[in-house]
């Protein structure tokens, strides 16, 4: 054995983890985008992964299809009960058209947000394995536009915020991770927090809001948006609350938050890569 | 049979085999990319490539072992070179342990296979949680980490008898010669 040591093969080996050595150096000091290496990684398995997620969509759908036939059939008896009661709702259209607006205000509809630049419509390629904060790939990177910290988002609000930017591919960090903290508005007290992930919570499909004013009035059901800053946009829908109290210490509340989007379920998102008052990547973010 | 055709079915034997493992590969890469982030995978490259280590040359295994890590670390969403750092030397160990020390026994690979999958999950969880002082650390080890170490060297199973398989088939060409002991051979 010794006398494999010895030999040229060792001593290419020997060089080949020294490459690798410096391109981890490399890719610490990238500022957030992929190096080189990650970015050839990339677009190598971009194809495969894409097919693949194609594959295991279907497969899925498929088997959901056959095994859950019977839930599916009660779940549209009751949807078209659900249906006729919203058909009633309808006639009231004063009421209708308030909510609407109320709606519009909450959501950030994109007319009311016309300085936002988004990329092109992204979809989900890859899970990143067993991690406990799910994150995800997507299929554009910086040839799309798309920055490190950019915040990424649905129609029904904010996912998450951008990291680990490829050429072709993008790394998304969910709300469930504690490295994206999230400065949030309770819209009808207006009382405000940071959100955070926590991992107990990110199990059951709930994140953290903190540092409640003790004195804020809260409520289950409230609306949490985005409050605003060099991060992200202010007023994107993050969730609502579904439990609050007072924190140990008695100097804050905290509430748990329902997030309006669940990442798992997430195929197709886009990301806003230019809204005013955004700070560059550079600049320390709430994300850091 | 004739050296030439040996060797040219030996190296026949070699692309196969090759390419099997490359397919193993990016199959158990894709599933472990895909899979509902709500599951604790097994990290299937792993035993996957301990297996080949335990019969392919220390050099080769290395280096499959190297291109492992560094999908690992794709999959996985760390630093590029992390787990392929730890592959190569993993699986170096285990071909030459293999080589010198050790019988291809299924015992000896599920535990160099256990090692392998604790080593990596370890280090991936002290550098990427534990010095980040990540909130209930210890509650992501043992909910995240310890069942995907478990699994991972469950998988090893499979794999073993697959490779094992593969490498009967499609390995070095063993001729067996029945000498006989002749007086009729003429001598001039």
């Amino acid at each position: 054995m010794k006398d494999f040591f010895r030999t040229t093969k060792f001593k290419v080996l020997v060089a080949v983890m020294a490459v690798i050595v410096g391109i981890m150096i490399y890719s610490v000091t990238t500022g957030g985008y992929a190096s080189d290496s990650s970015s050839v990684f990339g677009i190598i398995f971009e194809p495969f992964q894409r097919l693949s997620t194609n594959i295991s969509n279907k497969v899925t759908s498929t088997l959901d299809m056959m095994f859950n036939a019977e839930k599916y059939y009660k779940e549209n008896i009751e949807l078209k009960e659900k249906l006729n009661e919203v058909y009633n709702d309808i006639i009231d259209y004063d009421q209708v058209t308030r909510e609407n607006e109320q709606l519009r205000v909450l959501l950030g509809l994109k007319e009311e947000y016309n300085d936002y630049q988004f990329s092109p419509p992204c979809t989900v390629i890859a899970r990143t394995t067993n991690d406990p904060y799910h994150s995800f790939t997507i299929d554009k990177g910086s040839d799309d536009g798309i920055a490190p910290y950019d915040p990424v988002i649905t129609s029904s609000g904010l996912v998450g915020i951008c990291y680990d930017v490829s050429r072709s591919t993008s790394k998304v960090r969910t709300l469930y991770s504690p490295k994206t903290a999230v400065g949030a508005t309770i819209v009808r007290s207006k009382a405000t927090g940071i959100i955070e992930g926590d991992y107990e919570l990110t199990e059951e499909g709930f994140c953290r809001m903190n540092y409640i004013s003790k004195t804020a009035d809260l409520k289950v059901g409230d609306i949490i948006v985005t409050s605003g800053s060099e991060t992200f946009p202010a007023n994107q829908l993050l969730g609502t609350i579904e439990e609050f109290g007072m924190e140990d210490s008695g100097l804050s509340q905290y509430a748990v938050i329902k997030p309006a989007i669940n990442p798992d379920d997430v195929s197709t998102v886009f990301v806003i890569t230019s809204f005013n008052g955004q700070g560059g990547a550079d600049e320390e973010t709430e994300a850091e | 049979m004739n050296i030439d055709l040996k060797r040219k079915k030996e190296k026949r034997n070699s692309v196969i085999r090759w390419c099997i493992y490359g397919l193993l590969l990016a199959v158990s890469y894709i599933y472990m990319t895909t899979a509902p982030l709500t599951l604790r995978t097994p990290l299937f490259v792993i035993p996957i490539v301990m297996c080949i280590a335990m019969y392919e040359e220390p050099f080769d295994s290395a280096v499959i072992g190297c291109a492992a890590g560094l999908l690992l670390d794709t999959a996985q969403g760390t630093l590029i070179g992390f787990s392929g750092i730890a592959m190569l030397w993993c699986c170096l160990g285990t071909s030459l342990l293999f080589h010198f020390f050790m019988r291809r026994h299924i015992l000896n690979i599920i535990m160099l296979n256990a090692a392998a999958a604790v080593i990596q999950g370890v280090l991936h969880y002290f550098f990427f949680y534990a010095i980040w002082e990540y909130d209930k650390g210890g509650q992501i080890f043992l909910d995240r980490f310890l069942p995907v170490m478990i699994y991972t060297a469950i998988a090893v199973l499979p794999f073993f008898f697959l490779i094992r398989f593969l490498v009967k088939k499609f390995g070095v060409i063993v001729e067996n010669y029945i000498e006989e002991k002749s007086d009729d051979i003429v001598r001039e």
